[in-house]
């Protein structure tokens, strides 16, 4: 099985860009004004698994918005929707994703630093869709357009995106604690173990959000995006070892939530915000 | 000068729930509305609090960073930790 993973890996990896939009091509799904098209999610990162789906951002102008599209999500930008199309192929589930050049934009101007010196704070100011949407553009393969994506994940860099998704990540974190103590000094030590595990998990995503792997919406890959950030405050062994509980004592667990809890605070004196 | 002995050995924590901010080098500790901007050799200092250390090995890496007597770096550590404790920021 891990050999078969481990070969399909390596095909998809040599996989040419024409062979990857053969399927959308025989769909018509590639419109005319077409900028970019790129691999998302765990292809595109490696971390896929033979029940993973093939997801794909393609990038029109105008917006591709197809009669019989599969899904519509509302989003807060103009034009309002980014129609989904979903098809099956290769015994995988496709899913395309139609953004407008536009809409990009005016992704990129919501995290302005204009707007984060005015103290707004990350989850108000990007929906998760949008928030994922930035964050994929690190590293999404490119299919066609790669000057394109080259281009906004340089002007990425030069916005307060990082600093909006760290700030908001240490915000949650902080919560937790607050909540966390509270919840130890009433004695309601089961609630205060969850709190804990809310804020280390909030916590060490803001750290890996300060070496741009970015993607807290998705905690399912935070070891992963912990291994690739390799972050320098934990190792990934220390980092297992919380995220696993591996120390805690059901007879006594206020120790192991005061070390969880300075961790946070040992975390958050290492991630630079600015 | 006695409280200067007496915390010497004392090992000062910061307090758990205390809200903090690192940009670059600086911290912005406590609350958002009044917080207090914690820079320069404070930040060191600031820094320096591992919950291991006591104020005495705190004093020796100032006095080592920054070139200064021991026993004047002490008496600063001190100083600029009681303030903290009084905001209930350091606990020892």
């Amino acid at each position: 099985m891990v050999r078969q993973v481990k070969r399909e890996a390596y095909d998809m990896g040599k996989r040419t860009e024409e062979e990857w939009l053969a399927p959308l091509r025989e769909r018509q799904l590639i419109p005319e004004g077409t900028r970019a098209a790129f691999i998302v999610g765990s292809v595109a990162r490696g971390w896929h698994n033979p029940r993973s789906d093939y997801d794909i951002y393609l990038v029109s102008n105008p917006l591709h918005i197809a009669a019989d599209a599969s899904e519509a999500i509302p989003v807060p930008l103009e034009p309002p929707v980014v129609s989904v199309e979903v098809f099956y192929a290769q015994d995988k589930r496709w899913e395309v994703k139609y953004w407008s050049d536009a809409q990009i934009d005016q992704m990129l101007a919501k995290v302005s630093w204009e707007a984060y010196e005015r103290g707004t704070i990350a989850g108000n100011v990007l929906t998760s869709i949008e928030e994922l949407t930035l964050a994929r553009l690190g590293h999404c393969r490119p299919l066609i357009g790669a000057d394109w994506v080259e281009e906004r994940r340089e002007r990425l860099g030069g916005t307060a995106f990082r600093s909006f998704v760290i700030a908001r990540s240490l915000g949650e974190a902080d919560t937790y604690v607050e909540d966390a103590l509270g919840q130890m000094e009433t004695g309601d030590l089961e609630s205060a173990v969850l709190s804990a595990r809310q804020a280390f998990g909030h916590a060490v995503d803001a750290l890996l959000e300060g070496t741009g792997e970015f993607g807290s919406h998705q905690p399912k890959w935070r070891a992963n995006r912990f291994k690739a950030a390799a972050p320098g405050v934990l190792t990934f062994d220390e980092y297992w070892a919380i995220e696993t509980m591996q120390t805690y004592d059901n007879a006594d667990p206020r120790p192991w939530i005061k070390n969880v809890l300075a961790l946070c605070q040992d975390i958050a004196m290492r991630v630079d915000v600015s | 000068m006695d409280e200067v002995v007496e915390r010497s050995e004392s090992v000062p924590r910061r307090v758990l729930g205390i809200r903090i901010r690192r940009m670059k080098d600086d911290f912005l500790v406590g609350d958002e509305a009044r917080a207090l901007l914690v820079e320069d050799s404070a930040a060191f200092i600031f820094a320096s609090l591992d919950g291991r250390r006591s104020t005495l090995q705190v004093a020796r890496l100032v006095a080592q960073e920054y070139g200064v007597d021991e026993e004047q770096a002490l008496a600063d550590v001190v100083e600029f930790l009681v303030g903290l404790a009084d905001q209930g920021i350091v606990e020892w």
